[in-house]
């Protein structure tokens, strides 16, 4: 059942101000609609216009096949997995975790950690999507989002992803996540967050 | 999250292993049992769907086929 975990402040570009926005655990029936009707028509339009990945990638819809409403309900039923939704009015990202990683960096090999399967803003706060994207920081409250879940399950934070080729400099230089390299099989960039790691994201405002 | 509470009976054995996990994993007993509960999900349903589970010898690498009766 979805879950109210929280209020957080989303900088609004058009306004310069935050504003309130909420985090869910679960996903429901209103973010399935947001999906359908908001995000999808506009990744679609877009992802039309696109003929291969690098293309893509330039447009930041790389996502536009992703069944976010098909993989949620999948997860409902699973205790292995989470979704999460960050709202403002519509649904500003979308989150789906796999609970069962472990670690690959020596710090933290065979560790358990949460492993970040989807992650995605919404199509209107994306630089090259929209000329004037609306909010900012939404990936970086769900990536928060998914330390705190790491740190109740008894993880201490511990993270790991892959990230699509225009993400990979944020997670490296913004974030300072561990780059472990090309997964060849993935074709991405694999990250792992230690613990160290995870506690100074949270503490980094 | 909604949680229900439920007391869990355990042997001295059983209870040494919980201990003994929990503080190799660096986790507390109820994250350990969670834990366990997803990875146990995890696995049956992959094996309900046909697929095949393996543990493989680094060294030899000789695998045996994990099997759920």
């Amino acid at each position: 059942m979805k879950e109210l975990l929280g209020q957080v402040d989303l900088y609004n570009r058009e306004s310069a101000s935050y504003d309130k926005a909420e985090v869910y655990q679960e996903l429901d029936q209103k973010n399935f609609d947001d999906f359908d009707q908001l995000w999808q028509p506009m990744l679609a339009k877009r992802g039309a216009e696109v003929h291969s990945l690098a293309e893509a990638a330039n447009a930041n819809v790389q996502d536009a096949r992703w069944d976010w409403v098909g993989k949620a309900k999948v997860a409902a039923m699973m205790m292995g997995q989470e979704t999460f939704a960050v709202e403002c009015g519509e649904t500003q990202g979308l989150m789906l975790v796999n609970l069962n990683g472990f670690g690959q960096i020596e710090v933290q090999k065979g560790r358990e950690l949460i492993y970040i399967e989807l992650l995605a803003t919404a199509p209107w706060n994306r630089h090259k999507l929209v000329a004037s994207p609306r909010y900012k920081g939404v990936g970086r409250i769900l990536i928060a989002t998914a330390i705190s879940l790491s740190i109740d399950s008894g993880f201490h934070g511990r993270l790991g992803l892959h990230s699509l080729p225009q993400s990979e400099s944020w997670y490296r230089d913004e974030a300072k996540f561990t780059d472990l390299g090309l997964d060849a099989p993935k074709r991405m960039h694999y990250f792992e967050v230690t613990v160290d790691q995870a506690k100074a994201f949270l503490e980094d405002k | 999250m909604d949680r229900r509470q439920m007391t869990l009976m355990l042997s001295d054995k059983e209870m040494t292993l919980l201990d003994q996990l929990a503080a190799s994993r660096g986790m507390s007993k109820t994250a350990l049992v969670r834990q366990a509960l997803r990875l146990y999900q995890s696995v049956t349903e992959r094996l309900e769907n046909g697929d095949k589970v393996f543990v493989e010898r680094p060294s030899t690498l000789e695998k045996t086929e994990l099997m759920m009766l």
